[in-house]
């Protein structure tokens, strides 16, 4: 088997099984916050073949690179679960935004924290390739 | 190394991985569907939709679609979702079609792979359940 062949069938091995965690985690939960709070984990293994993938087409640099974007792509996976709301179950009859007075939606998280962080990553990894290139 | 055939000179090795990060990239938006239905599906007496309720009408049980996941998640959120999730198996296929000379032939399959999430909207507005209820009414 040439090393072509073993990168194919490690990627679609990992790959698959990455899927049928992350299905069967999606499937046995029961809102929406459970399913997207199980996602980052059982993505985690189709990152790491990625990165191998990378390392074999492009070298160390890429690899770093890649895996510095599935870092972040992780982190905003597991950001996500902020942006759900807990209860995203069935709702009461009268939801409890009527009852409060400022109206605002509880339990989201607000979305220039979001914008800050997603440019604090950007300017880390523009940072680490610029510090790698020397 | 993308040149290079593989399993028995079937297939290129880059065309094998573009074909992959596609595969992946649809499995990924199957699964996003997959996490936007979990929220629990409501089954109403009759359809808030039509306004002020007459006593005397008969209609059968209105019930919520299984979009109704999505309203529980704030709009970044909602943005984010997919591209967070079909990210690898995106950056796979870039990745392997870089030193690849883009044929007719493979700018037909990205075309098709990119009307996958229209397919999937088109799908959503078809498939509202009770409209024949309404018109019915």
């Amino acid at each position: 088997m040439t090393f072509p062949e073993r990168l194919l069938i490690g990627y679609s091995a990992l790959a698959t099984a990455s899927f049928v965690w992350a299905a069967q985690r999606v499937g046995r939960s029961k809102s929406v916050r459970s399913a997207v709070e199980g996602l980052p984990v059982s993505m985690t293994p189709l990152w790491a073949v990625v990165v191998w993938m990378a390392h074999a087409a492009g070298g160390l640099l890429l690899a770093l690179q890649v895996a510095g974007i599935g870092m972040a792509a992780l982190a905003g996976l597991w950001l996500l679960r902020f942006g759900v709301a807990h209860d995203s179950l069935p709702q009461d009859v009268v939801p409890e935004s009527a009852l409060r007075e400022d109206k605002a939606p509880l339990q989201t998280f607000g979305a220039w924290r979001l914008l800050f962080l997603g440019i604090m990553f950007v300017l880390v990894i523009v940072w680490i390739t610029l510090a790698l290139r020397g | 190394m993308a040149d290079e055939y593989v399993f028995g000179d079937v297939i290129p090795f880059g065309m094998a991985m573009i074909l992959c990060g596609a595969l992946t990239v649809s499995f990924c938006w199957g699964l996003s569907i997959l996490v936007a239905s979990r929220g629990r599906i409501r089954t109403w007496i009759r359809n808030p939709a039509l306004g002020e309720a007459r006593l005397t009408e008969l209609l059968p049980p209105y019930r919520e679609d299984w979009t109704r996941g999505l309203r529980f998640m704030s709009w970044w959120s909602r943005l984010l979702l997919p591209v967070m999730l079909c990210l690898p198996g995106g950056l796979v296929g870039f990745l392997f079609g870089l030193d690849r000379r883009m044929t007719l032939l493979d700018a037909l399959f990205y075309a098709a792979l990119m009307s996958v999430p229209f397919g999937f909207l088109l799908f959503i507005l078809r498939h509202q359940p009770n409209e024949a209820d309404e018109a019915s009414s």
